[in-house]
């Protein structure tokens, strides 16, 4: 069966692909030699200031067309009248740039996925896309890709710089390949990586409690909550600690119902690769500090603190929405799903907070600076385009162009020509947090807040008025005041060691990866004892794990 | 020549059918390649390197395949005759109703959650098995302790053959009724002026009528005795039913698609349609000599 789901979507898209990349790749001739040879002119030294003047980072001279294809979110909303190819992004960028972007296809979550790596691999690229590092180092190993060093030099724009430059250039480092710039990398707000331990504040004064300052305390107050009835109905129908089934693993990008909070307070990170006491490489789940963590949930769960069903659920947020839940674990911009829940439940009020490891410091696995790259197809004649388009992006997404006010932001950001992603400062959360707050307090004048913050401020002034009567507007500024506060505790921050994958880990990794899930998830629910974490971790290590440790050890040590 | 000139119509009709069978199945298949391949996204399948077998070799190394291997055709042969069963009895007892209205009514409402797809069901068969669900209610109501179906490795097959069955069962029995529309009425009258009650009736007259579709059916599905049914799984099992749940597609999905192991998922592919094929194959030669049965 699975010959045949490849075989239908290979050779459409091997169709399509073929007939629209013949289609357009006349209409490009005409100006293209001429840019070319322009651009090889000056590029003899691209560092120096001088020729920044030449070029205008925003716009090309002429009108050129480039292919794409994207992701889309499912079923997010248009304007009638507008499609997925011709929408106000398209436009804007079209009038901007003079790039007018010609969409071969595209599709959502894992169809996309699915689509994209079936076009990688049968090599029918289009000009510009956006991809996974995976794919990105695929193609740069393959060849595939065009150098962007000097075009990078020539055209990017301050701003641009300024964003690469707060991520003391990791970004631009991860897009390195070989010494040369095979892409232009997004930057994550490094903010996304810290998961807190949201806790219901009207229950922990309902019962007397003070809130969290170390793991025992999440424990004691998950019992209290259980226990003591705290919505005051008179039933033992309340949740301690909620859940998912992705909750046994720590995601470098923080995620709701996932257990990182306790696996970082016990210095664990299992499904990562992370540097040990000595300094080696290793591979987090078998470590005996997640063994540790997971002891301490089992635990929980056997006292009933953590939902019995974590595991089951299809609706994960439903617990905390409806108001049975006390404690449930997630980013720094809950505010969504606490906007459902204050709906719901008008007298509940969630803190959020920082537990601790043992030592008294608060560990931080970091999100990878950048994890969507902008590439473009070797032989492509236009290959500043990926870079003038990044500069337009990123002056619309941080509002520094006027014009980009005129946007309605609420349209879905994967309308963008080629897709959506995160492009700011990697500390955005505290530097808008911080002049929002300095503005509310009125130490700075609300003119000069970029218009990005200054939509923040109305809102917080709005809702200052009458607090919570307008959740929406209370939701679009909440997360820059309490969580961005608890954000600027000081941590001991790191990043993944290894983000990619190897040759055996390609082969092994399923079953490895089966292994570890089977297991944590019996030993939380008490299916299987806490020592079958040793037998795992043998098993591990002989089914493939010391072939792959080796590798990835070498790997990292290649790259530096 | 045999045909004749008034046949060419049918012919050109068949040829719409045969175009699409070409492009979208039979091109298709010289993507198995990619089985004998270390598929490399980027080189395409002119420029991965050749191995040879090694993606079946490595399917038997795989540490669990036995269990995997022993899931699979457990839960499918579990359908299977379940398939054949429900719907049959079922379509006889349907059959049975005098009253008009009433069996057309039954009919639609059996078949209906044939067309819903198992993303659908799987969230209402898991809120119905959930600790606080319809079906936990009854077993509290019983004097039992609450079970987590979806948690329970003993539970888990029966959960995934019984709603299959639900599922589709409506549907199935179309086929038997059509079946049983087909039984000559005279062998019928002929039975009753013999002296034969109802109960003799179905025995020696509905029955054996039967049989013909029975078989054709069973050696159909006998091809499929490697799928296990992998939307219904993936939607409904979770880690801890691993051990009872995990089929040969699901972990083809794992270390397939999202590992992007194209060779390996290829090569496992292939297996599988031989291995259907080759039942196929027995299972109608065996129609063929014991209940003199054929197909072609």
């Amino acid at each position: 069966m699975e010959r045949r789901k490849f075989g239908v979507p290979l050779l459409l898209a091997t169709m399509l692909l073929a007939a629209l990349v013949s289609a357009c790749s006349g209409k490009d001739d005409g100006n293209g030699n001429s840019q070319a040879a322009g651009a090889n002119e000056g590029g003899s030294s691209p560092s120096a200031g001088g020729e920044q003047a030449a070029v205008d980072p925003y716009k090309l001279p002429n009108p050129i067309e480039v292919t794409t294809f994207k992701g889309v979110t499912p079923n997010a909303k248009l304007p009638e009248g507008d499609t997925v190819e011709d929408n106000q992004y398209t436009r804007y960028i079209k009038e901007k740039t003079n790039i007018t972007f010609k969409l071969l296809w595209y599709a959502s979550g894992q169809d996309y996925d699915q689509k994209m790596k079936l076009a990688v691999s049968s090599n029918d690229l289009p000009d510009m896309m956006m991809v996974d590092e995976k794919t990105f180092l695929s193609l740069a190993e393959a060849g595939q890709l065009e150098d962007l060093t000097d075009v990078y030099d020539r055209y990017a724009a301050d701003l641009t710089r300024q964003l690469y430059a707060s991520t003391d250039n990791k970004a631009l480092e991860k897009a390195t390949y070989k010494g040369k710039l095979m892409a232009i990398p997004n930057i994550s707000v490094q903010a996304d990586s810290v998961a807190m331990v949201w806790v219901r504040k009207d229950w922990l004064d309902k019962l007397g409690l003070q809130p969290p300052k170390t793991v025992d305390d999440v424990e004691r107050i998950a019992k209290a909550f259980v226990e003591n009835d705290p919505d005051g109905n008179g039933k033992a129908d309340t949740i301690g600690i909620t859940g998912s089934d992705t909750a046994l693993k720590v995601p470098p990008k923080a995620s709701f119902h996932n257990f990182k909070p306790i696996f970082e307070a016990y210095d664990a990170y299992p499904g990562n690769w992370i540097k040990d006491g000595s300094g080696n490489i290793v591979y987090g789940s078998i470590q005996p500090e997640t063994k540790n963590a997971l002891g301490k949930l089992s635990e929980w769960y056997k006292a009933g603190l953590i939902d019995k069903e974590f595991a089951l659920r299809k609706d994960v947020n439903e617990p905390v929405v409806s108001g049975k839940a006390g404690i449930f674990m997630g980013p720094w911009w809950a505010g969504g799903m606490l906007m459902d829940t204050y709906k719901n439940n008008p007298q509940a009020d969630f803190e959020p907070y920082l537990i601790p490891d043992a030592n008294g410091q608060i560990n931080n696995l970091l999100v990878p600076v950048s994890n969507s790259f902008i590439v473009v197809k070797k032989g492509m004649k236009h290959p500043e385009a990926a870079v003038v388009y990044a500069n337009t992006f990123i002056a619309a997404q941080r509002k520094t162009d006027p014009d980009a006010l005129k946007l309605d932001f609420t349209i879905d950001a994967s309308y963008w020509p080629i897709g959506n992603a995160t492009f700011d400062y990697a500390d955005a959360v505290e530097r808008k947090a911080d002049a929002l707050k300095k503005a509310l307090a009125g130490e700075i004048s609300s003119d000069s807040l970029t218009p990005e913050v200054k939509v923040l401020y109305d809102n917080a002034v709005q809702d200052k008025a009458n607090p919570k009567a307008d959740l929406a507007v209370w939701k679009s500024y909440y997360g820059y005041t309490t969580p961005a506060e608890v954000l600027k505790t000081s941590m001991n921050k790191f990043y993944p060691e290894f983000t990619t994958t190897t040759k055996t880990m390609e082969r092994k990794w399923a079953n490895l990866d089966k292994m570890e899930q089977e297991t944590f998830y019996k030993i939380v629910m008490g299916e299987q004892p806490l020592d079958s974490f040793d037998k795992f971790v043998a098993d591990w290590k002989a089914q493939g794990g010391d072939e792959i440790t080796k590798e990835v050890q070498d790997a990292v040590a290649g790259a530096k | 020549m045999r045909y004749k000139s008034y046949d060419k119509h049918y012919h050109l009709m068949l040829l719409p059918g045969m175009a699409l069978l070409v492009v979208f199945h039979i091109v298709p298949m010289l993507g198995v390649a990619i089985a004998f391949q270390d598929f490399k996204i980027g080189r395409g399948i002119w420029g991965s390197p050749w191995i040879g077998f090694e993606n079946f070799a490595y399917m038997f190394q795989i540490h669990d395949s036995a269990v995997i291997f022993y899931n699979t055709v457990f839960i499918s042969l579990m359908k299977m005759i379940a398939h054949l069963i429900v719907p049959l009895v079922f379509a006889v007892l349907l059959n049975e109703v005098r009253i008009g209205s009433v069996k057309r009514w039954v009919q639609t409402i059996v078949y209906l959650p044939h067309f819903l797809s198992w993303v659908i069901l799987a969230s209402v068969i898991s809120d119905m098995l959930s600790l606080d669900g319809i079906v936990n209610r009854l077993v509290k109501a019983l004097g039992f302790e609450p079970v987590m179906f979806l948690a329970s490795n003993k539970w888990f097959p029966a959960i995934i053959v019984g709603t299959d069955i639900w599922k589709e069962f409506g549907f199935a029995a179309i086929i038997y009724l059509a079946a049983l529309a087909g039984i000559n009425p005279n062998l019928y009258e002929a039975a009753e002026m013999d002296g034969a009650g109802r109960l003799k009736q179905l025995y020696y007259v509905t029955l054996p009528s039967l049989l013909p579709t029975v078989v054709l059916l069973a050696t159909l599905s006998i091809g499929n005795i490697l799928n296990a049914g992998f939307d219904q799984i993936f939607n409904l099992y979770n880690p801890l039913v691993y051990s009872s749940g995990d089929i040969i597609d699901t972990y083809v999905y794992r270390a397939g698609l999202v590992q992007a192991q194209y060779g390996f998922a290829t090569a496992v592919g292939l297996l599988k349609s031989l291995v259907g094929f080759a039942m196929i194959v027995l299972s109608y030669r065996i129609a063929y000599k014991y209940a003199n049965y054929r197909i072609f």
